[in-house]
């Protein structure tokens, strides 16, 4: 039976293609003939989170595009991104899809490099802690306030570099215009959060030492501490409210990442430990990853329960949103393993020496892959900054 | 006071290719391109349906399928009867070759019946998973209708997504 399939209903056509759940698939079946092209949506807003590509750093030969790494396909993938190859950019996080970049002012900007959709944040100047900013004061243009009430100063580069630790996002911004930015400050651990079309930041009081890391869980945000305490904060209305889950004290472990894994809230923890690195003509003490370590959380507890096993799920962390994701659902990935980028090196060692402490963790057999991109004498191995898990998102 | 036998009201729907296919009323109202007929010609139940857009080869298919599945859900639901559903499922599409699962798309579609085409449209959006924009023309049997320089500005737009698919061997 003879069917001409560009007489499809568009509905069915639609239907069609709301099956198909890698982007890279929805794309190409977009493009097979005209009437398909104008009866399918450009953006398609069905997609589940996509596996994470891994952003490398800039090179030197592709000056305003950005080399991105693709699990699935193991091939480099290369995006236009003048926001973000300047050198005097940094990232302190990508969440659903989206990069946010610092620079050598104090704009927040969020930038979806795929749709190259763009958005700010208030600037760094808005955090309650910064009492002034005033570009003619060179080399202290940000004059702050610590917790115990004395003033210091700040310079452009410092304020780009180690102010923030991380910013997370609520959601994607082209998917919910009610989203929630929360940042962790550095030095002092403090929890600040911004809505959409906010003009400043503000701190969540009582959230203070909950600064190992922050996600957003069942609509509010948790955070954690050294030792796997988690806080607990409703940021909805006017006033943050907070709550605290008190489990007992883990220890151990250098880093802890927490981890929105289908109904299970996740901590991992990172141990590092002390390696030589061997360079040309000198070698480096430097930490490396030795494993990780992940458990569960028993709210009837509440206490933390070692996992030995993910089985089919992947947890990918570093300086992104902490995300976790079942391997069966994509190619060129394995489950029970940590995909883990270095965020930490930049800010311990200030500066750019050494291999970079990326990998995938299996928590198997304990062992450590390189991640594939990097084979062992390639020219990223040392770029800084180091490479970042970014979702491709269509919007 | 004698029980008299309860009779299934059978509905006799006649195919493209002129077969008479006598099925429970019960499965007649799973196809609700069907079921809306009758509710709005209530004294219809005695003709004859013609189904001319769907052959016999299919309606067999698709009878088979919803008697299946109206047996799943008279059965109280636990995880295995899911578990049950989802291996007929998986067995229902894996016989047919790509040209049956489109005469079937179609067929559900005109017919109307959701969970069926639900289930054939995820079936086929698997078979042309990671495949090149050519092989689904193929699988479609769909002509490039863009000019080489419309394909190409396509391309452009998103070029990494044209890269890394499976390559054509079938």
């Amino acid at each position: 039976m003879g069917v001409d399939w560009t007489q499809l209903p568009p509905e069915l056509l639609q239907s069609i293609s709301e099956n198909l759940k890698i982007y890279a698939d929805y794309i190409r079946f977009r493009a097979v003939c005209r009437s398909w092209r104008s009866s399918i949506p450009k953006t398609p807003f069905h997609l589940p989170p996509q596996l994470p590509w891994l952003m490398l750093p800039p090179s030197q030969s592709h000056q305003s595009h950005r080399a991105f790494y693709d699990l699935s396909t193991k091939r480099l993938r290369f995006l236009s991104l003048p926001e973000s190859s300047n050198p005097n950019k940094r990232h302190c996080g990508s969440s659903h899809g989206w990069l946010i970049i610092l620079d050598e002012s104090p704009t927040i900007l969020l930038l979806n490099p795929l749709s190259r959709a763009k958005l700010h944040l208030p600037p760094l100047s808005t955090f309650p802690n910064v009492d002034s900013f005033n570009y003619s004061d060179i080399g202290k243009e940000y004059s702050l306030r610590s917790p115990s009430g004395g003033r210091y100063t700040r310079n452009l580069r410092q304020m780009r570099d180690s102010f923030i630790k991380k910013i997370v996002l609520s959601a994607n911004p082209s998917k919910d215009p009610r989203f929630v930015a929360i940042a962790i400050l550095n030095q002092t651990g403090e929890l600040a959060y911004c809505k959409n079309g906010d003009k400043s930041w503000r701190f969540i009081e009582g959230a203070h030492p909950y600064s190992e890391d922050v996600i957003y869980c069942r609509g509010l945000c948790f955070a954690v501490d050294k030792h796997g305490g988690i806080v607990i904060c409703d940021v909805r209305n006017d006033s943050p409210r907070i709550s605290f889950i008190e489990t007992p004290r883990q220890l151990g472990g250098d880093m802890q990442y927490l981890v929105n894994s289908g109904d299970e809230l996740l901590l991992v923890t990172r141990h590092l430990d002390l390696d030589f690195d061997f360079e040309p003509d000198q070698s480096h003490l430097v930490f490396r990853t030795k494993r990780f370590e992940v458990s569960r959380l028993i709210w009837n507890g509440p206490y933390w329960e070692r996992v030995n096993s993910l089985n089919d799920k992947m947890v990918f962390v570093g300086e992104n949103s902490s995300l976790s994701l079942s391997a069966s659902y994509f190619t060129g990935c394995m489950g029970n393993c940590v995909y883990y980028t270095d965020d930490y090196s930049e800010t311990n060692y200030g500066g750019a020496f050494g291999e970079h402490d990326i990998g995938i963790y299996n928590l198997w057999d304990g062992s450590i892959e390189p991640l594939p991109c990097y084979p062992r004498n390639s020219f990223f191995r040392l770029g800084w900054p180091t490479p970042l898990w970014v979702t491709p998102s269509p919007c | 006071m004698s029980m008299a036998a309860v009779e299934t009201k059978k509905i006799t729907l006649r195919t493209a290719d002129n077969h008479e296919f006598e099925v429970e009323e019960a499965i007649a109202m799973e196809f609700s391109t069907i079921k809306t007929f009758f509710d709005e010609n209530p004294d219809a139940s005695e003709d004859t349906i013609p189904l001319p857009n769907v052959t016999s080869k299919c309606l067999s298919a698709i009878i088979e399928y919803c008697k299946s599945h109206l047996a799943f859900r008279a059965r109280e639901t636990s995880s295995s009867i899911d578990e049950q559903v989802r291996t007929y499922d998986e067995e229902f599409v894996k016989a047919r070759d790509n040209e049956s699962l489109k005469e079937l798309i179609l067929a559900a579609n005109y017919l109307n019946i959701k969970a069926l085409l639900d289930m054939l449209n995820q079936a086929v959006a698997d078979r042309i998973k990671n495949k090149s924009v050519e092989y689904v023309r193929r699988f479609f049997g769909l002509e490039n209708d863009y000019t080489p320089e419309e394909e190409a500005a396509i391309r452009a737009e998103n070029e990494w997504a044209f890269e890394g698919v499976d390559p054509d061997d079938d």
